[in-house]
């Protein structure tokens, strides 16, 4: 076949294959999980195992239906709650982006050693302080201090400025929390260094070339891996971040769904499931290939 | 200095916004904490207070119970003729008309019931109905004649109390079902026109309504599960209305918002299971009512909004026995009962049985409480201790909480909630008849005099009122002397109104039943 | 070895002892370490009251009964004079509460009283003093007055003031208990149930990858493919779903959070073994006649990881404490009436609006010192016996 015949393509579907793999294998977790849940609305003479059937249908194929409230199609709710949750995702890398990368970059220039020093140091007594206890301070601190406090509501209904109040502490406590600043920080430190004592930047910068946009250039990819694992992160623990800020998510969905009575919402939780795990399984799949294509020989 | 300022700074801008928003504003914005869920009010998955209150907003019955004057006061129907005790002639009010412009007919009233009476749709209303109406016929075309199973007059009108719904909506098949669910139609005072993905619902005015048409121009509701931030809202002045207000919070609303209160039926209780030897002995028992100090934990949790129960029922209940006594808080008649009872204590003050182990029961309780329920749990068992009882709390999910409780048995204590309406009668959670697996009676309370009392209570007919409140002033002496549960609190409820509303009668029930009447005042418009 | 104490070592065992401590104290005074005083009762250092309690003073001012005019001038004195220092709200039985209303030039103008407050307590000196005896112990409704000379103006503030016997420095919560207290009997929960999540995640992480990484058979795939599988499952919902299916047993969800830390340790291990099993070394050993495990184990692993596992240990143990708070917090965890840091985290979170802030922000330092403790120590003593490897 001539698709095979390329030794690469090979290995691109061999990757593709093991992530997918991946993602439904977690899938199938899940749905065994799920299924165990005491559930009082399932009528005892649903056995365990086709209680997983009917899970694993629901979740393997396209098949939904409107939520149990009956009044939005469970796509429609999924659309709304990722636009949610990636928007928080998504902003807060950014800004840990935006701080991490030039403090990291100075590393380049050699000067502010003491900066250097300094930032670092209080990066790592301020990391290891996880998101819920910086949302829980910064929240004190917002309504001591301003005597405002942000609500989820207002996002819903308010203007540029407002969205932008209201996620100024979901935005500040991810980044500043479990140590995702640092993590950057480090890396991209780190591979600023290895960089500069590459003997061929050494090249460049006696020729008088500006070296910035090589050095970039080799950031792109520690920093895609970073970002991509720490997007898997960020997403294990996403329910606990949208519990506190009462933000309408997927994993609020998730949390609401499993703790009501008599009526969880199993398609909408699977469905959730799915995105997240899709976002998941996308960033790894991205992250290996461009692994690859940087040493194809560690492919064996 | 300039930290007053600053208070007062920011506390004047928040002022302006709120008034602003008031002046612009004819509507009412009222809070929930859980989201509606099917907006057609036969196809919920639970009958949940919060689609209750939703739904009557847009929706109307044939008849409608008022709570004050106890007594049925036709809303759709126009006069009703008992043909003979099973059979009832019900004539339908002229000129009434949906929300989308037709007219109600016969054909909608006969559509509704036997939608209702369909078990494919909510089942437990269902069962209901299926076992209180037989038939239900058009007559001609204002008249339905409907053909009940028993002669019981209250309960057969209230299975007239529930909402009407459009035929020519609804009989079209599933997608016209969908349609409906998406878009409610009824005949109340208010019409519907949208709801969020975040479960904001939004509704108009009905201009062509029965009967007065509302003051309030638009309603809406928003979802907040968090009391602190629909208490912020609140405070702002960015909603009107908070429906449901744990008790122990309304201190917060007392000098600023308009508390208006609604009589409750709801009756807390630590249930015991007679199953357990121990608990048999009617002194312990005894022990568990003296030793606990409710009226303290009421005061000090809930502001004393409340009274300290006896029996099942509440002071507004119909029957209620006003000469009974509450047990009261005494530790050392407790710890008197107790060594009456033959319960020795060891060295370290605990209570041990008469196979000298310390005496250990098990509390259950559901997870989700109500707020302060928790602090009165932790009362509980601390006084417990101090007579040398060891309680330990058992928090469950409900579904295993249920499981737990009605199959299983698996308890000793149980902490239950339940909201008793008055027509019905709480023979069902005390007759031994209900003493199986699933059966209301989770206490296994069995009591002949008790059985024997609410057989005769069933069999007096209606009308024989003395003789029936004697009855059930009997049984709950009994009850209040036997202890087949503690019996801790009926809370006050209130709903908080703000200020621009001036007269506010509400439902105990479905609450927006007069919201037709509510009055905003002038100078906020 | 060389001791090369560094100060990240040493501050992560003070810590460490002092959270070893207090979980001793937690299992073996249980009973006494929650003292009880007035409900509510913010903590007594007044520099706390003054930063961070915001509670509303209600100002009142009653103008001159005849005059129905703003005045036209407005003294700034006058103005000035509303109390301008905030008073402290605590007082401690047989301490003295002292009250300074304002500055000295400002007093010399104005005389003031108590309109509404506890016996005992009066204006002297340029000073309002109390000291409360065994009797007067509760929360009081003060009301404090002054009025300027050559004014008809009386200004008086209200506010609540709290005595106690004992100071409570950390505050009270909404029952009387000691946050104090609190913060130490909940500490019981910090390190005992991570020592499943450690059994599991370290250990299980050091024999998996070790096998994967080693050898090369169907098995070491098998645990390469779970691996995978077992980074890619959403841990809280895995914790949820543990916590929701074994009632909200503490232990079980332990090992859950030992399971979703293994593939990294596995990683870890096995990428290390994976460098050294191509080295000579390991070849000249199966000529000798050395049994694999003994290859694996004495000279790879040993030699080698130990840095390695002894931060993964501690990142495990941290992790197993923000677990258990988080769940806590979500009602999913340890239920009242046991204490822990999450409920203690979830009681106080409706106060914040009340302007209680000791709920929330004492115990947060407390979970983020021990937080520090176990990361502090882990990286101090990897790198204790790891010197070669370069700091980062």
């Amino acid at each position: 076949m001539i698709i095979m015949s390329n030794d690469r393509t090979k290995n691109v579907l061999y990757l593709l294959l093991k992530n997918a793999a991946v993602f439904f294998i977690s899938l199938f977790i899940i749905c065994l999980l799920l299924a165990l849940v005491p559930d009082t609305a399932i009528p005892s003479e649903i056995s365990y195992f086709e209680r997983v059937k009917d899970y694993l249908t629901i979740s393997y194929l396209f098949s939904y239906d409107y939520s149990v409230s009956g009044n939005f199609l469970i796509s429609e709710l999924i659309l709304h709650g990722s636009k949610l949750t990636f928007t928080l995702i998504f902003l807060s890398l950014l800004i840990v982006l935006i701080i991490a990368l030039p403090a990291g970059l100075l590393v380049a220039s050699e000067k502010n050693a003491m900066f250097q020093k300094l930032f670092a140091g209080t990066l790592s007594l301020l990391s290891p302080i996880p998101i819920l206890i910086w949302a829980s301070l910064l929240m004190l601190l917002v309504f001591v201090f301003g005597n405002m406090v942000p609500l989820y509501i207002d996002f819903e209904d308010g203007d540029f400025r407002t969205r932008m109040f209201v996620l100024l502490i979901p935005v500040a406590a991810i980044a500043l929390g479990d140590g995702i600043l640092l993590d950057f920080y480090n890396k991209i430190r780190d591979e600023t260094r290895k960089v500069m004592n590459e003997p061929w930047l050494k090249a460049v910068k006696a020729r008088g070339l500006p070296i910035y946009n090589h050095v970039l250039r080799a950031l792109l990819l520690p920093i895609f891996i970073t970002l991509s694992s720490k997007i898997t992160y960020l997403i294990s623990g996403i329910i606990i971040v949208e519990y506190i800020f009462a933000w309408q998510g997927l994993g609020f969905m998730i949390w609401r769904s499993l703790e009501t009575p008599g009526a969880k919402d199993y398609p909408l939780i699977l469905g959730s499931v799915k995105v997240l795990l899709f976002t998941v399984f996308l960033f790894s799949f991205i992250r290996d290939i461009l692994t690859y294509k940087l040493n194809p020989q560690l492919m064996k | 200095m300039k930290y007053f300022i600053k208070i007062a700074l920011s506390f004047s801008i928040v002022l302006v916004f709120g008034l602003a928003h008031a002046q612009q504003n004819t509507g009412l914005r009222y809070i929930e904490s859980e989201n509606v869920a099917s907006l057609n009010p036969y196809e919920n998955s639970s009958l949940r207070m919060v689609n209750i209150r939703f739904h009557e907003l847009m929706f109307e019955g044939l008849f409608r119970y008022d709570h004050n004057q106890e007594e049925f006061v036709p809303v759709l129907a126009e006069d009703f003729s008992a043909i003979d005790g099973y059979t009832y002639d019900v004539k339908l009010k002229e000129n009434v008309f949906w929300h989308d412009g037709e007219r109600l007919t016969v054909d909608d009233v006969v559509f509704t019931f036997n939608y209702a009476k369909d078990e494919s749709n909510l089942r437990s209303l269902s069962m209901f109905f299926n076992n209180t109406i037989s038939e239900v016929n058009k007559i001609n075309d204002r008249t339905v004649r409907f053909s009940f199973f028993n002669p019981n007059l209250g309960e057969n009108l209230m299975s007239l109390t529930y909402w009407i719904l459009p035929e020519h909506l609804l009989s079209e098949g599933p997608a016209a079902r969908r349609e409906f669910a998406r878009r409610p139609v009824g005949t109340g005072p208010f019409e519907f026109s949208q709801i969020t993905i975040q479960g904001t619902g939004r509704l108009v005015r009905n201009n062509r309504y029965h009967g007065k048409v509302p003051n309030i121009s638009n309603v809406q509701m928003d979802v907040l599960p968090d009391i602190d931030t629909a208490t912020l809202r609140m405070r702002d002045g960015q909603s009107d209305l908070l429906v449901n207000t744990p008790i122990s919070r309304i201190e917060e609303f007392e000098r600023t918002h308009r508390l208006e209160p609604f009589q409750s039926y709801n009756v807390h209780a630590i249930g015991i299971n007679f199953e357990n030897p121990l608990l048999q002995n009617r002194d312990l028992r005894r022990v568990l009512v003296h030793g606990f100090d409710r009226r303290r934990s009421l005061n000090q949790w809930f502001n004393g909004r409340g009274s300290v129960l006896a029996g099942p029922f509440t002071s507004s209940s119909p029957n209620y026995n006003p000469s009974l006594q509450v047990m009261e808080y005494d530790v050392d008649r407790a710890k008197e009962l107790l060594r009456r009872a033959g319960f020795n204590t060891d060295r370290q003050g605990r209570a041990l049985d008469h196979d000298g182990n310390p005496i250990r029961l098990n509390l259950l309780v559901k997870q989700q409480l109500v707020t302060g329920m928790s602090n009165v749990i932790q009362d509980f068992i601390e006084q417990m201790k101090a007579i040398g009882i060891d309680v330990n709390a058992q928090f469950e999910i409900s579904e295993r909480y249920e499981r737990r409780l009605y199959f299983e048995k698996d308890f000793d204590l149980a902490l239950m909630e339940w909201v008793i309406n008055p027509v019905y009668d709480v023979s069902h959670l005390f007759i031994s008849d209900n003493i199986y697996p699933g059966g209301h009676n989770v206490m296994s309370y069995r009591n002949s005099q008790i059985d024997e009392l609410f057989e005769e209570y069933r069999n007096t007919d209606a009308t024989r009122r003395l003789r029936r409140s004697q009855i059930m002033y009997e049984i709950q002496n009994i009850l209040a002397t036997d202890i087949p549960c503690i019996f801790l609190f009926n809370f006050d409820q209130y709903a908080v109104f703000s200020n621009r509303f001036s007269y506010t009668l509400i439902d105990p029930f479905a609450f927006f039943t007069f919201v037709n009447e509510w009055e905003i005042l002038d100078y906020y418009e | 070895m060389i001791i090369h104490l560094n100060f990240r070592f040493i501050l992560g065992i003070m810590l460490l002892f002092i959270l070893i401590g207090m979980n001793v104290f937690a299992f073996f005074f249980s009973d006494s370490i929650i003292k009880n005083g007035t409900p509510a009762r913010p903590p007594s250092l007044y520099l706390f009251q003054k930063v961070l309690y915001h509670q509303p003073i209600e100002e009142e001012t009653v103008e001159d009964f005849f005059s129905f005019t703003v005045p036209e001038e407005i003294d700034q004195d006058a103005e000035e004079l509303i109390f301008s220092r905030n008073p402290k709200r605590t007082a401690t039985v047989g301490r003295e509460y002292r009250y300074v209303p304002s500055s000295q030039r400002l007093r010399s103008k104005a005389s003031f009283w108590v309109e509404e407050g506890p016996s005992g307590m009066k204006y002297e000196d340029g000073a309002f003093i109390w000291t409360p005896d065994t009797t007067q112990i509760g929360k009081y409704d003060i009301s404090l007055a002054t009025q300027m000379i050559d004014s008809e103006t009386i200004r008086s503030i209200r506010f609540k003031l709290f005595s106690d016997k004992k100071p409570f420095y950390f505050g009270t919560n909404e029952r009387g208990n000691s946050v104090l207290g609190l913060m130490i009997a909940g500490s019981k929960w910090s390190i005992l149930p991570g020592f499943i999540a450690v059994l599991i995640a370290v250990f299980g992480g050091l024999f998996l990858g070790a096998y994967s990484g080693y050898n090369k058979n169907l098995s070491s795939n098998i645990v390469d493919g779970a691996t995978l599988v077992l980074e890619s499952i959403p841990a809280l919902l895995l914790f949820f779903l543990a916590a929701v299916i074994f009632s909200f047993n503490i232990y079980i969800v332990m090992i859950a959070v030992g399971l979703v830390l293994l593939p990294a340790n596995i990683n870890v291990i096995k990428s290390t073994v994976k460098h050294f099993v191509d080295c000579q070394f390991v070849e000249s050993s199966k000529e000798i006649g050395f049994a694999d495990n003994q290859i694996l184990y004495r000279d790879i692993i040993w030699y080698n990881c130990k840095p390695i596992i002894i931060s993964q240990i501690a990142n495990c143990f941290a992790f197993a404490i923000m677990v258990e708070v988080t769940l806590s917090y979500l009602q999913f965890g340890i239920q009242v009436p046991e204490v822990s840091w999450g409920n203690i985290l979830l009681q106080g979170k409706s106060d914040i609006y009340k302007g209680e802030y000791w709920m929330v922000f004492f115990p947060s330092l407390v979970i983020i010192m021990s937080l520090l403790s176990f990361y502090l120590t882990g990286n101090g003593l990897s790198r204790l016996l790891d010197p070669r490897k370069n700091s980062t």
